[in-house]
């Protein structure tokens, strides 16, 4: 990657969490940050600026849509951010598009859709 | 024409505007052509009697002047004989005085005849101014002579009282005899008497005889005039010789005049001092003429005397201002406040004026009486002409009474007739009517009544058969008035509502619909009567157990042409029944409702569950894909892989038919770039055709296009088309995705060269759980794929469509180009 050095990933699912972790690492994103907290994930992007934020829509104590709605409302401005969702279809995509997020990765997420999504947003930061 | 007017008014208004209002005006203007005629004719023949009247009168006038004129220029003619014989004899020595017995001295100096002189003789008088010795006799004597001279003067015919010679020393000798001793004063000085100066020579220079004025006898003679003439003897006047002339002659000769037309003459002297008038003309104008004054001594040298005057009678200045200009003429003029023809003429010698007066009254008697008497017959006649006219109006107003009695009996047994049918008999009679046309129309009745009567049959008959319709259904009859507030219902209502009543009160009726209903009901109602269309309500009605009943009413709003109102006539019906096996349909729908919700509930949440664990397994495997060196390793991952993939397609395609069967599904059409979305589905694949060694071929347009779809059901579609396209392809086979475009579709192309598909199987390819008796082979499947492909195409708005090919199959999907 050329310019997309540090990525953050949202899940309260701790393996799916590692496994996106380390396709992303796999893909060339030279820093991975994990987080299965929205919250604690709030103060890491206010203290540490990240290039890329990969959410996962459905958490017990917050969803994608939440956490990006609060992440507007507290930062001036938001890195490039992925929804990830098992449950897809197009009413979700829509939303997530409606409030700002850049693209859309459907659970199982595979290696080679990620890469794509990912090099295509390398190019264009 | 008025409405309210009767027949029998109309007909005669019409005959009094159209037919005797011109009728009078015509008669009127005959009448007044005939009067107007009439006053013409008589004012000329009036105009004609005037002047007939007035020539009549000069001419009367004329003569009677001319006789006057020719009485007193005869005494005239006589006296200037009787002057020249007294010039002949006066003074004649021959003749001398005889003595006489009759001649006496009086005591006072004076001498008179006692008796006259002889038979029938003379008297003679010397005044006491003349002494005795002095005194004349001889003359008297030579005047005595004359006698038969005087004596023929005064004739009987004449107008002449008295003939007399007056000498300037105081002789008179007068013919008749009169006392003359006891009539004059002793010392009279006779030249101041009879007018003596008029002869003078002063006076008199030419010594012709003169006429006096009038004036009143003092001898009680009355009115007279006198004509005198000098008697000169060698040029100096002796006496003077004179007769009296008494009017009462000429005024009996002019009053006895006969004029006609009751007209009568007047004698009147220039100034208006009137001589003669009659009686009868005196009362006619109101005066007075004194016949005789008893004046013993009157002043017989004053010529002034007071009489009658002409000027004492109203309107106669005018006459006498006539006479001043015009001597002998004519006039119509009012005296006295009435209007006389005069016509006048002088009279020689004297300043005497005849005039004769005929009342214009009297001469216009006659034809005033004609006139009157045609103004009398023109009343007649008009009042005839009236009185007809009135008895003819009255006449030709009962005609039309008792014609428009007639009429209106006829139109009442026909009225009758009407009525008749309005109470529904039609068994007409009418009675033989007055006129033809009315018999016909009478007929006319009958037969309409008995058309009447048939409808009338047909109309119960039908009305029969649907209340029998009605109540074999066990619907009522329902008849809503919602001015009067009222509804009517026929007998199924009981067996409804329990109610036997036929007729209710609509806010009561209105209060047994249950109260959720009630607004609704009400609604329906005014909507209906608003727009006229057909109402239909289902609500409850209580029953009189209090219970309520489900019923359908529907209805049409009618307007009753008669009042005007508005009315909802329908039907109602007990649908409690139908109620119940909706309600209980109702309650079934919602509990499958409730159960495919579950379900789809149930198969979301499993699809989060099983993709949760999918996802580890997948994206763990695909580490392991990079991370493993060991070939047989590798295989194993992929296989794991395709396993894997395999199950997260077939959880899609699970979710989504549960999605369609509940029609829960729901497509966002956006705009995307197919090529994207076809490399991101054959990314999938990659594990399985690396496995399965099939090699997938695109054949892309050169120039990417934008279409309008759902991007995650486009790319379900197309994994469905690529997987069975892999699924059933031997190894070492190729796929083909080709993309393609004309002007109206965009189609993609999945092409194998597998088995293909039997003809049998494939009219219902695209039916879901059909396998095509694939079932029982190795090759995993649902048989879902293809329905929902279908299913999934025709909510985008395109088609999924079949084709064999001679090795293997292919299937497109279309788009419209739009």
């Amino acid at each position: 990657m050329k310019r997309l050095k540090r990525a953050l990933v949202i899940d309260d699912n701790t393996t799916n969490l590692m496994v996106l972790k380390e396709l992303i690492e796999m893909i060339g994103v030279p820093q991975v940050i994990a987080e299965t907290n929205p919250v604690y994930a709030l103060n890491i992007l206010k203290k540490t600026p990240v290039d890329c934020v990969l959410i996962d829509q459905n958490m017990p104590q917050m969803s994608g849509l939440e956490l990006y709605s609060e992440l507007k409302q507290v930062m001036p401005s938001i890195p490039a951010t992925f929804m990830v969702s098992a449950i897809d279809d197009s009413e979700l995509r829509e939303k997530a598009r409606a409030i700002g997020m850049v693209g859309f990765i459907s659970k199982p997420f595979r290696y080679e859709i990620i890469e794509r999504m990912l090099r295509d947003l390398d190019e264009r930061l | 024409m008025d409405r309210n007017r009767s027949l029998s008014q109309s007909l005669w208004q019409a005959f009094r505007r159209y037919a005797l209002l011109p009728m009078i005006m015509v008669e009127l203007a005959l009448i007044t052509i005939y009067v107007v005629t009439n006053q013409w004719v008589t004012q000329q023949t009036k105009q004609e009697l005037v002047e007939t009247a007035l020539s009549e009168s000069t001419q009367i006038a004329k003569r009677q002047a001319t006789v006057v004129d020719a009485q007193l220029a005869s005494v005239q003619d006589q006296l200037a004989l009787y002057r020249e014989s007294i010039a002949a004899v006066l003074d004649d020595p021959r003749i001398t005085w005889q003595g006489h017995e009759a001649w006496t001295q009086g005591a006072n100096g004076q001498s008179f005849t006692q008796e006259a002189l002889g038979k029938d003789g003379i008297a003679a008088f010397y005044s006491s101014l003349t002494p005795l010795p002095q005194q004349n006799l001889d003359r008297i004597e030579q005047l005595h002579l004359l006698t038969p001279v005087m004596r023929q003067m005064v004739a009987e015919d004449s107008w002449v009282q008295q003939v007399y010679f007056n000498t300037h020393d105081s002789l008179n000798v007068i013919y008749p005899f009169i006392d003359v001793g006891s009539q004059y004063a002793a010392d009279v000085n006779i030249p101041k008497f009879n007018f003596f100066y008029l002869a003078d020579k002063k006076h008199n220079p030419e010594r012709k005889p003169v006429w006096t004025p009038v004036y009143l006898d003092p001898a009680g003679q009355g009115w007279m005039l006198s004509v005198i003439a000098p008697v000169y003897k060698d040029d100096s006047l002796v006496g003077v010789a004179g007769a009296d002339v008494t009017i009462e002659k000429l005024v009996n000769y002019l009053t006895h005049t006969r004029v006609p037309w009751d007209g009568f003459v007047v004698l009147a002297s220039q100034s208006g001092k009137i001589l003669a008038l009659s009686e009868r003309a005196q009362q006619r104008l109101d005066i007075t003429v004194p016949k005789s004054v008893a004046v013993k001594h009157a002043k017989q040298d004053e010529i002034g005397y007071q009489s009658a005057a002409l000027s004492d009678i109203k309107g106669a200045e005018h006459l006498l201002s006539l006479w001043q200009h015009d001597h002998d003429s004519l006039e119509a003029i009012a005296l006295g406040g009435m209007s006389y023809i005069a016509a006048w003429h002088p009279v020689a010698e004297t300043d005497w004026q005849v005039l004769v007066l005929v009342e214009e009254e009297k001469l216009l008697a006659r034809t005033n009486s004609i006139y009157r008497q045609t103004e009398l017959l023109s009343l007649i006649l008009l009042a005839g002409l009236v009185i007809f006219y009135l008895l003819y109006f009255q006449f030709v107003k009962s005609r039309t009474y008792r014609f428009s009695q007639r009429l209106n009996r006829n139109l009442k047994k026909l009225s009758d007739a009407l009525a008749q049918t309005g109470r529904q008999e039609f068994e007409l009679t009418i009675p033989d009517l007055e006129a033809p046309e009315l018999n016909r129309l009478a007929l006319q009745i009958t037969q309409v009544a008995e058309q009447l009567r048939s409808n009338l049959f047909s109309l119960r008959k039908n009305e029969a058969r649907l209340r029998f319709a009605l109540e074999s259904s066990g619907e009522s009859l329902i008849t809503q008035s919602i001015e009067h507030n009222r509804v009517e219902v026929t007998d199924n209502f009981e067996e409804i509502s329990q109610r036997p009543e036929r007729v209710f009160n609509l806010d009561e009726y209105s209060s047994w619909i249950h109260p959720d209903d009630r607004e609704k009901v009400k609604a329906l109602r005014l909507h209906a009567q608003r727009t006229k269309r057909p109402l239909s309500a289902d609500y409850r009605l209580q029953r009189k157990d209090g219970s309520y009943v489900w019923v359908q009413s529907r209805g049409q709003v009618l307007e009753d042409e008669a009042s005007g109102q508005a009315l909802i006539i329908g039907t109602l019906t007990d649908i409690s029944e139908r109620k119940a096996i909706e309600q209980n349909l109702r309650a079934a729908k919602d509990a499958a409702n409730e159960a495919n919700r579950a379900k789809s509930k149930l198969l979301s949440s499993i699809t989060h569950e099983i993709k949760t664990p999918l996802t580890t397994i997948l994206g763990i495997a695909d580490i392991l894909r990079f991370k493993l060196a060991d070939v047989g390793q590798r295989d194993s991952i992929r296989r794991l892989i395709s396993a894997a993939e395999h199950l997260n397609h077939l959880v899609d395609d699970i979710l989504t038919l549960s999605k369609l069967e509940s029609k829960s599904l729901t497509v966002t059409i956006e705009q995307v770039v197919p090529q994207f979305l076809i490399a991101e589905t054959i990314d999938w694949f990659s594990e399985t055709l690396e496995t399965s060694k099939i090699q997938v071929q695109c054949e892309l347009l050169p120039n990417a296009i934008e279409l309008k779809a759902d991007p995650i059901r486009f790319k379900q579609v197309l994994t469905n088309l690529l997987s069975n396209a892999i699924k059933y392809s031997p190894k070492h086979s190729k796929v083909k995705v080709i993309e393609a475009q004309t002007e109206e579709v965009y189609t993609i192309t999945v092409k194998d060269e597998g088995w293909g598909i039997p003809p049998l199987y494939r009219a219902r390819l695209f039916e879901a759980f059909n396998r095509f008796g694939r079932e029982q082979t190795s090759v995993e499947g649902t048989g879902v794929g293809l329905a929902i492909c279908r299913e999934l195409m025709r909510l985008m708005g395109g088609e999924v469509s079949y084709q064999p090919l001679e090795q293997g199959s292919a299937f497109t999907i279309s788009f419209p180009m739009r």
